[in-house]
Protein backbone atom coordinates (compact mmCIF):
# COMPACT_ATOMS: atom_id res chain seq x y z
CA UNK A 1 0.00 0.00 0.00
CA UNK A 2 2.79 2.40 1.04
CA UNK A 3 4.82 1.56 -2.07
CA UNK A 4 1.83 2.30 -4.29
CA UNK A 5 1.43 5.69 -2.64
CA UNK A 6 5.11 6.43 -3.20
CA UNK A 7 4.88 5.46 -6.87
CA UNK A 8 1.77 7.58 -7.37
CA UNK A 9 3.45 10.53 -5.67
CA UNK A 10 6.57 10.19 -7.82
CA UNK A 11 4.45 9.95 -10.97
CA UNK A 12 2.59 13.11 -9.99
CA UNK A 13 5.86 14.99 -9.39
CA UNK A 14 7.18 13.73 -12.76
CA UNK A 15 4.03 14.92 -14.56
CA UNK A 16 4.27 18.35 -12.92
CA UNK A 17 7.98 18.65 -13.84
CA UNK A 18 7.23 17.64 -17.41
CA UNK A 19 4.42 20.18 -17.61
CA UNK A 20 6.64 23.00 -16.28
CA UNK A 21 9.40 22.03 -18.70
CA UNK A 22 6.97 21.98 -21.62
CA UNK A 23 5.59 25.38 -20.60
CA UNK A 24 9.11 26.79 -20.54
CA UNK A 25 9.86 25.12 -23.85
CA UNK A 26 6.78 26.62 -25.51
CA UNK A 27 7.52 30.00 -23.99
CA UNK A 28 11.07 29.87 -25.38
CA UNK A 29 9.76 28.78 -28.77
CA UNK A 30 7.13 31.52 -28.88
CA UNK A 31 9.71 34.16 -27.94
CA UNK A 32 11.97 32.78 -30.67
CA UNK A 33 9.26 33.46 -33.25
CA UNK A 34 8.26 36.84 -31.84
CA UNK A 35 8.88 39.93 -34.00
CA UNK A 36 11.41 42.32 -32.51
CA UNK A 37 9.99 45.80 -31.82
CA UNK A 38 11.19 48.61 -34.06
CA UNK A 39 13.41 50.87 -31.96
CA UNK A 40 14.43 54.27 -33.28
CA UNK A 41 18.08 55.32 -33.36
CA UNK A 42 19.50 57.99 -31.06
CA UNK A 43 19.47 61.36 -32.85
CA UNK A 44 19.97 64.85 -31.43
CA UNK A 45 17.17 67.30 -30.66
CA UNK A 46 17.89 70.61 -32.39
CA UNK A 47 16.59 74.00 -31.29
CA UNK A 48 15.09 75.88 -34.24
CA UNK A 49 13.50 78.84 -32.51
CA UNK A 50 12.89 80.34 -29.08
CA UNK A 51 9.79 82.47 -28.64
CA UNK A 52 9.09 84.69 -25.64
CA UNK A 53 5.60 84.22 -24.26
CA UNK A 54 3.43 85.88 -21.65
CA UNK A 55 0.41 83.62 -21.54
CA UNK A 56 -1.67 82.97 -18.49
CA UNK A 57 -2.88 79.39 -18.91
CA UNK A 58 -5.92 79.00 -16.71
CA UNK A 59 -7.93 76.03 -17.98
CA UNK A 60 -6.95 72.58 -19.15
CA UNK A 61 -9.65 70.56 -20.88
CA UNK A 62 -8.94 66.84 -21.23
CA UNK A 63 -10.96 64.82 -23.69
CA UNK A 64 -11.01 61.45 -25.44
CA UNK A 65 -12.44 60.95 -28.89
CA UNK A 66 -12.85 58.22 -31.45
CA UNK A 67 -12.95 58.77 -35.19
CA UNK A 68 -13.25 56.29 -37.99
CA UNK A 69 -13.09 56.57 -41.72
CA UNK A 70 -13.59 54.23 -44.65
CA UNK A 71 -12.93 54.31 -48.38
CA UNK A 72 -13.81 51.94 -51.21
CA UNK A 73 -11.17 49.38 -52.16
CA UNK A 74 -9.46 50.01 -55.45
CA UNK A 75 -10.66 46.68 -56.87
CA UNK A 76 -13.23 45.81 -59.57
CA UNK A 77 -16.61 44.81 -58.13
CA UNK A 78 -18.84 42.14 -59.60
CA UNK A 79 -22.65 41.96 -59.34
CA UNK A 80 -23.48 40.64 -55.87
CA UNK A 81 -19.84 40.60 -54.84
CA UNK A 82 -18.42 43.88 -53.65
CA UNK A 83 -15.03 44.15 -51.87
CA UNK A 84 -15.20 45.21 -48.21
CA UNK A 85 -14.13 48.89 -47.98
CA UNK A 86 -10.86 49.85 -46.28
CA UNK A 87 -11.38 51.32 -42.85
CA UNK A 88 -9.43 52.83 -39.99
CA UNK A 89 -10.41 53.65 -36.40
CA UNK A 90 -8.34 56.08 -34.35
CA UNK A 91 -8.56 56.91 -30.65
CA UNK A 92 -7.10 60.12 -29.28
CA UNK A 93 -6.61 61.66 -25.87
CA UNK A 94 -6.26 65.39 -26.17
CA UNK A 95 -5.70 68.42 -24.00
CA UNK A 96 -6.90 71.91 -24.78
CA UNK A 97 -5.23 74.77 -22.93
CA UNK A 98 -7.08 78.06 -22.66
CA UNK A 99 -6.18 81.35 -21.07
CA UNK A 100 -5.23 84.92 -21.84
CA UNK A 101 -2.31 86.44 -23.68
CA UNK A 102 -0.78 89.02 -21.36
CA UNK A 103 1.17 90.52 -24.30
CA UNK A 104 -2.12 92.11 -25.35
CA UNK A 105 -2.27 93.87 -22.00
CA UNK A 106 -0.48 97.14 -22.71
CA UNK A 107 0.11 99.90 -20.18
CA UNK A 108 -2.95 101.86 -21.40
CA UNK A 109 -5.15 99.09 -20.05
CA UNK A 110 -3.92 99.21 -16.47
CA UNK A 111 -5.24 102.00 -14.22
CA UNK A 112 -3.82 102.39 -10.72
CA UNK A 113 -5.11 104.80 -8.08
CA UNK A 114 -3.58 104.39 -4.61
CA UNK A 115 -4.48 100.85 -3.54
CA UNK A 116 -7.03 100.30 -6.33
CA UNK A 117 -6.32 98.79 -9.71
CA UNK A 118 -8.51 98.43 -12.77
CA UNK A 119 -7.39 96.21 -15.64
CA UNK A 120 -8.89 95.79 -19.09
CA UNK A 121 -8.25 92.11 -19.66
CA UNK A 122 -7.98 90.69 -23.16
CA UNK A 123 -10.55 87.93 -23.83
CA UNK A 124 -9.56 84.33 -23.16
CA UNK A 125 -8.66 82.17 -26.13
CA UNK A 126 -7.54 78.65 -26.96
CA UNK A 127 -3.77 78.70 -26.55
CA UNK A 128 -2.90 75.12 -27.42
CA UNK A 129 -4.63 71.95 -28.59
CA UNK A 130 -2.41 68.99 -27.91
CA UNK A 131 -2.68 65.46 -29.24
CA UNK A 132 0.83 64.07 -29.34
CA UNK A 133 1.80 60.84 -31.15
CA UNK A 134 1.64 58.94 -27.83
CA UNK A 135 -1.94 60.16 -27.39
CA UNK A 136 -3.08 58.53 -30.65
CA UNK A 137 -3.97 54.88 -30.87
CA UNK A 138 -4.78 53.02 -34.06
CA UNK A 139 -7.59 50.76 -32.86
CA UNK A 140 -8.23 49.12 -36.22
CA UNK A 141 -6.62 49.49 -39.64
CA UNK A 142 -7.73 47.66 -42.75
CA UNK A 143 -6.27 48.40 -46.18
CA UNK A 144 -3.69 50.89 -47.30
CA UNK A 145 -3.91 54.34 -45.70
CA UNK A 146 -1.56 57.03 -46.92
CA UNK A 147 0.13 59.42 -44.47
CA UNK A 148 -1.94 62.26 -45.90
CA UNK A 149 -5.24 60.43 -45.36
CA UNK A 150 -4.32 59.64 -41.74
CA UNK A 151 -3.20 63.24 -41.24
CA UNK A 152 -6.62 64.49 -42.39
CA UNK A 153 -8.36 62.27 -39.82
CA UNK A 154 -5.99 63.41 -37.04
CA UNK A 155 -6.60 67.07 -37.92
CA UNK A 156 -10.35 66.47 -37.81
CA UNK A 157 -9.88 64.97 -34.34
CA UNK A 158 -7.92 68.01 -33.15
CA UNK A 159 -10.61 70.34 -34.47
CA UNK A 160 -13.30 68.24 -32.79
CA UNK A 161 -11.55 68.30 -29.41
CA UNK A 162 -11.06 72.08 -29.67
CA UNK A 163 -14.73 72.51 -30.64
CA UNK A 164 -15.89 70.36 -27.73
CA UNK A 165 -13.80 72.42 -25.32
CA UNK A 166 -15.45 75.60 -26.62
CA UNK A 167 -18.90 73.98 -26.38
CA UNK A 168 -18.11 73.07 -22.77
CA UNK A 169 -17.53 76.77 -21.99
CA UNK A 170 -13.75 76.44 -21.76
CA UNK A 171 -13.31 80.10 -22.76
CA UNK A 172 -15.68 81.60 -20.20
CA UNK A 173 -14.17 79.35 -17.53
CA UNK A 174 -10.66 80.41 -18.58
CA UNK A 175 -11.74 84.02 -18.42
CA UNK A 176 -13.19 83.68 -14.92
CA UNK A 177 -10.17 81.74 -13.70
CA UNK A 178 -7.76 84.37 -15.14
CA UNK A 179 -9.52 87.07 -13.12
CA UNK A 180 -9.34 84.89 -10.02
CA UNK A 181 -5.59 84.23 -10.45
CA UNK A 182 -4.74 87.87 -11.19
CA UNK A 183 -6.90 89.17 -8.37
CA UNK A 184 -5.14 86.89 -5.89
CA UNK A 185 -1.74 87.99 -7.22
CA UNK A 186 -2.64 91.68 -7.11
CA UNK A 187 -4.07 91.43 -3.58
CA UNK A 188 -0.86 89.80 -2.40
CA UNK A 189 0.99 92.76 -3.98
CA UNK A 190 -0.96 95.10 -1.70
CA UNK A 191 -3.96 96.19 -3.78
CA UNK A 192 -7.17 96.24 -1.80
CA UNK A 193 -9.58 96.88 -4.64
CA UNK A 194 -9.17 94.97 -7.89
CA UNK A 195 -11.58 95.33 -10.79
CA UNK A 196 -11.51 94.00 -14.32
CA UNK A 197 -13.08 95.22 -17.54
CA UNK A 198 -13.39 93.13 -20.66
CA UNK A 199 -11.70 94.57 -23.76
CA UNK B 1 -11.91 60.48 -50.76
CA UNK B 2 -12.56 59.72 -47.12
CA UNK B 3 -16.06 58.69 -46.16
CA UNK B 4 -17.07 58.78 -42.50
CA UNK B 5 -18.43 55.39 -41.53
CA UNK B 6 -21.52 54.92 -39.43
CA UNK B 7 -20.68 51.47 -38.07
CA UNK B 8 -21.75 50.86 -34.46
CA UNK B 9 -18.84 50.52 -32.04
CA UNK B 10 -20.35 50.26 -28.57
CA UNK B 11 -16.98 49.64 -26.89
CA UNK B 12 -15.54 52.96 -28.09
CA UNK B 13 -17.49 55.60 -26.24
CA UNK B 14 -16.47 59.23 -26.39
CA UNK B 15 -16.50 61.17 -23.19
CA UNK B 16 -15.38 64.56 -22.03
CA UNK B 17 -13.24 63.67 -19.08
CA UNK B 18 -12.20 66.71 -17.13
CA UNK B 19 -11.74 70.42 -16.90
CA UNK B 20 -8.89 71.48 -14.62
CA UNK B 21 -8.20 74.96 -13.30
CA UNK B 22 -4.60 76.13 -13.78
CA UNK B 23 -2.54 79.18 -12.89
CA UNK B 24 0.43 78.74 -15.20
CA UNK B 25 2.31 81.71 -16.58
CA UNK B 26 3.87 80.42 -19.83
CA UNK B 27 6.97 82.46 -20.57
CA UNK B 28 8.86 80.56 -23.24
CA UNK B 29 8.25 78.35 -26.25
CA UNK B 30 11.05 76.30 -27.76
CA UNK B 31 10.58 74.99 -31.29
CA UNK B 32 12.75 71.90 -31.70
CA UNK B 33 13.25 69.33 -34.43
CA UNK B 34 14.33 65.72 -34.42
CA UNK B 35 15.05 63.11 -37.06
CA UNK B 36 13.42 59.77 -36.32
CA UNK B 37 15.20 56.90 -38.06
CA UNK B 38 14.76 53.19 -37.72
CA UNK B 39 15.84 50.01 -39.46
CA UNK B 40 13.58 47.02 -38.96
CA UNK B 41 15.99 44.14 -39.61
CA UNK B 42 16.28 42.56 -36.16
CA UNK B 43 13.72 39.75 -36.62
CA UNK B 44 15.62 36.72 -37.95
CA UNK B 45 12.70 34.99 -39.68
CA UNK B 46 11.66 38.06 -41.68
CA UNK B 47 13.81 38.30 -44.80
CA UNK B 48 14.96 41.70 -46.01
CA UNK B 49 14.61 45.00 -44.20
CA UNK B 50 12.42 48.04 -43.76
CA UNK B 51 13.98 51.46 -43.30
CA UNK B 52 12.27 54.67 -42.42
CA UNK B 53 13.34 58.26 -41.91
CA UNK B 54 10.88 60.74 -40.41
CA UNK B 55 11.23 64.35 -39.34
CA UNK B 56 9.36 65.83 -36.44
CA UNK B 57 8.90 69.29 -34.99
CA UNK B 58 7.84 69.92 -31.39
CA UNK B 59 6.73 72.97 -29.43
CA UNK B 60 7.84 73.00 -25.79
CA UNK B 61 6.15 75.52 -23.51
CA UNK B 62 7.43 76.24 -20.01
CA UNK B 63 6.74 78.75 -17.29
CA UNK B 64 5.90 79.17 -13.64
CA UNK B 65 2.90 78.15 -11.59
CA UNK B 66 1.46 81.28 -10.00
CA UNK B 67 -0.66 79.25 -7.58
CA UNK B 68 2.55 78.23 -5.79
CA UNK B 69 3.25 81.82 -4.75
CA UNK B 70 2.16 82.17 -1.13
CA UNK B 71 1.09 85.50 0.35
CA UNK B 72 4.19 85.60 2.55
CA UNK B 73 6.38 85.31 -0.56
CA UNK B 74 5.34 88.79 -1.72
CA UNK B 75 6.48 91.75 0.36
CA UNK B 76 5.82 95.38 -0.46
CA UNK B 77 7.75 98.35 0.88
CA UNK B 78 6.50 101.57 -0.67
CA UNK B 79 7.36 101.44 -4.38
CA UNK B 80 9.54 98.36 -3.94
CA UNK B 81 8.23 94.82 -4.20
CA UNK B 82 10.10 91.61 -3.44
CA UNK B 83 8.63 88.42 -4.81
CA UNK B 84 9.74 84.80 -4.49
CA UNK B 85 8.77 82.84 -7.59
CA UNK B 86 8.49 79.06 -7.86
CA UNK B 87 10.93 77.33 -10.20
CA UNK B 88 9.89 76.91 -13.82
CA UNK B 89 8.24 73.75 -15.04
CA UNK B 90 7.11 72.21 -18.29
CA UNK B 91 3.62 73.33 -19.25
CA UNK B 92 3.14 71.60 -22.59
CA UNK B 93 4.86 69.54 -25.24
CA UNK B 94 3.01 69.71 -28.51
CA UNK B 95 3.83 67.67 -31.61
CA UNK B 96 1.25 68.50 -34.25
CA UNK B 97 0.33 65.64 -36.62
CA UNK B 98 1.29 67.77 -39.64
CA UNK B 99 4.78 68.23 -38.17
CA UNK B 100 5.56 64.50 -38.28
CA UNK B 101 6.58 63.71 -41.85
CA UNK B 102 7.88 60.57 -43.52
CA UNK B 103 10.91 61.71 -45.52
CA UNK B 104 12.13 58.34 -46.77
CA UNK B 105 10.91 54.76 -46.65
CA UNK B 106 12.54 51.67 -48.17
CA UNK B 107 10.91 48.24 -47.94
CA UNK B 108 12.35 44.94 -49.22
CA UNK B 109 10.18 42.95 -51.66
CA UNK B 110 9.13 40.36 -49.04
CA UNK B 111 8.15 42.86 -46.39
CA UNK B 112 5.04 44.97 -45.91
CA UNK B 113 5.34 48.72 -45.57
CA UNK B 114 5.12 50.38 -42.13
CA UNK B 115 1.55 50.57 -40.85
CA UNK B 116 0.00 53.70 -39.37
CA UNK B 117 0.32 52.12 -35.92
CA UNK B 118 4.04 51.41 -36.40
CA UNK B 119 4.73 54.94 -37.63
CA UNK B 120 2.80 56.30 -34.68
CA UNK B 121 4.81 54.15 -32.26
CA UNK B 122 8.09 55.42 -33.70
CA UNK B 123 6.85 59.01 -33.44
CA UNK B 124 5.92 58.26 -29.79
CA UNK B 125 9.49 57.11 -29.15
CA UNK B 126 10.71 60.39 -30.68
CA UNK B 127 8.30 62.30 -28.44
CA UNK B 128 9.71 60.49 -25.39
CA UNK B 129 13.28 61.39 -26.44
CA UNK B 130 12.30 65.06 -26.83
CA UNK B 131 10.62 65.03 -23.40
CA UNK B 132 13.76 63.54 -21.86
CA UNK B 133 15.97 66.21 -23.46
CA UNK B 134 14.04 69.19 -22.05
CA UNK B 135 16.50 69.64 -19.15
CA UNK B 136 19.55 69.63 -21.40
CA UNK B 137 17.97 72.12 -23.84
CA UNK B 138 17.81 74.74 -21.07
CA UNK B 139 14.08 75.33 -21.52
CA UNK B 140 13.39 75.77 -17.81
CA UNK B 141 16.32 78.14 -17.31
CA UNK B 142 15.07 80.37 -20.16
CA UNK B 143 11.54 80.16 -18.77
CA UNK B 144 12.77 81.57 -15.45
CA UNK B 145 14.74 84.39 -17.13
CA UNK B 146 11.63 85.32 -19.13
CA UNK B 147 9.41 85.01 -16.05
CA UNK B 148 11.59 87.66 -14.38
CA UNK B 149 10.92 90.01 -17.31
CA UNK B 150 7.18 89.33 -17.54
CA UNK B 151 6.59 89.73 -13.80
CA UNK B 152 8.84 92.81 -13.58
CA UNK B 153 7.08 94.51 -16.52
CA UNK B 154 3.68 93.72 -15.07
CA UNK B 155 4.57 95.05 -11.63
CA UNK B 156 6.19 98.16 -13.17
CA UNK B 157 2.89 98.89 -14.92
CA UNK B 158 1.19 98.64 -11.57
CA UNK B 159 3.38 101.46 -10.27
CA UNK B 160 6.26 99.65 -8.59
CA UNK B 161 9.63 101.29 -9.32
CA UNK B 162 11.79 98.48 -8.02
CA UNK B 163 11.00 94.79 -8.44
CA UNK B 164 13.23 92.23 -6.74
CA UNK B 165 12.71 88.65 -7.85
CA UNK B 166 14.20 85.55 -6.30
CA UNK B 167 13.39 81.87 -6.62
CA UNK B 168 12.05 79.46 -4.05
CA UNK B 169 15.08 77.97 -2.28
CA UNK B 170 13.10 75.07 -0.82
CA UNK B 171 12.64 73.52 -4.23
CA UNK B 172 15.45 71.88 -6.15
CA UNK B 173 17.20 74.51 -8.26
CA UNK B 174 17.55 73.90 -11.98
CA UNK B 175 20.64 72.16 -13.30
Amino acid sequence: MKIRHWILGLLLVAVICLFIKREKFFRTMSSLFKSQPVVIDETPVLIKQINDLAQLVTISFYDEIVMDSSKPKNLPSFPGLRPVPDHIVLLAKGTVLAGIDLKKLDSGKVFVLKDSVNIELPPAGILNTIINPSNFEVFDEEGNWSANQVLQIKQRMINKIRQRAIENNALSKADARAREVLERFLRSAGFRQVTFNKT
Amino acid sequence: MLLPACAKKPELKEKALSIKALSELATVEYVVTKVIKANDNKTWFKPGHRKILMSCKAYITAGIDLSKIKDEQVSVDGKTVHIVLPHAELIALNIKPEDVKVEYEAVSPFRSSFSTQEKNEMASQGEKNIRNSIDSLGVLRTAEVNANLVVTNFLNRLGFDKVIISYDQNKTPLQ
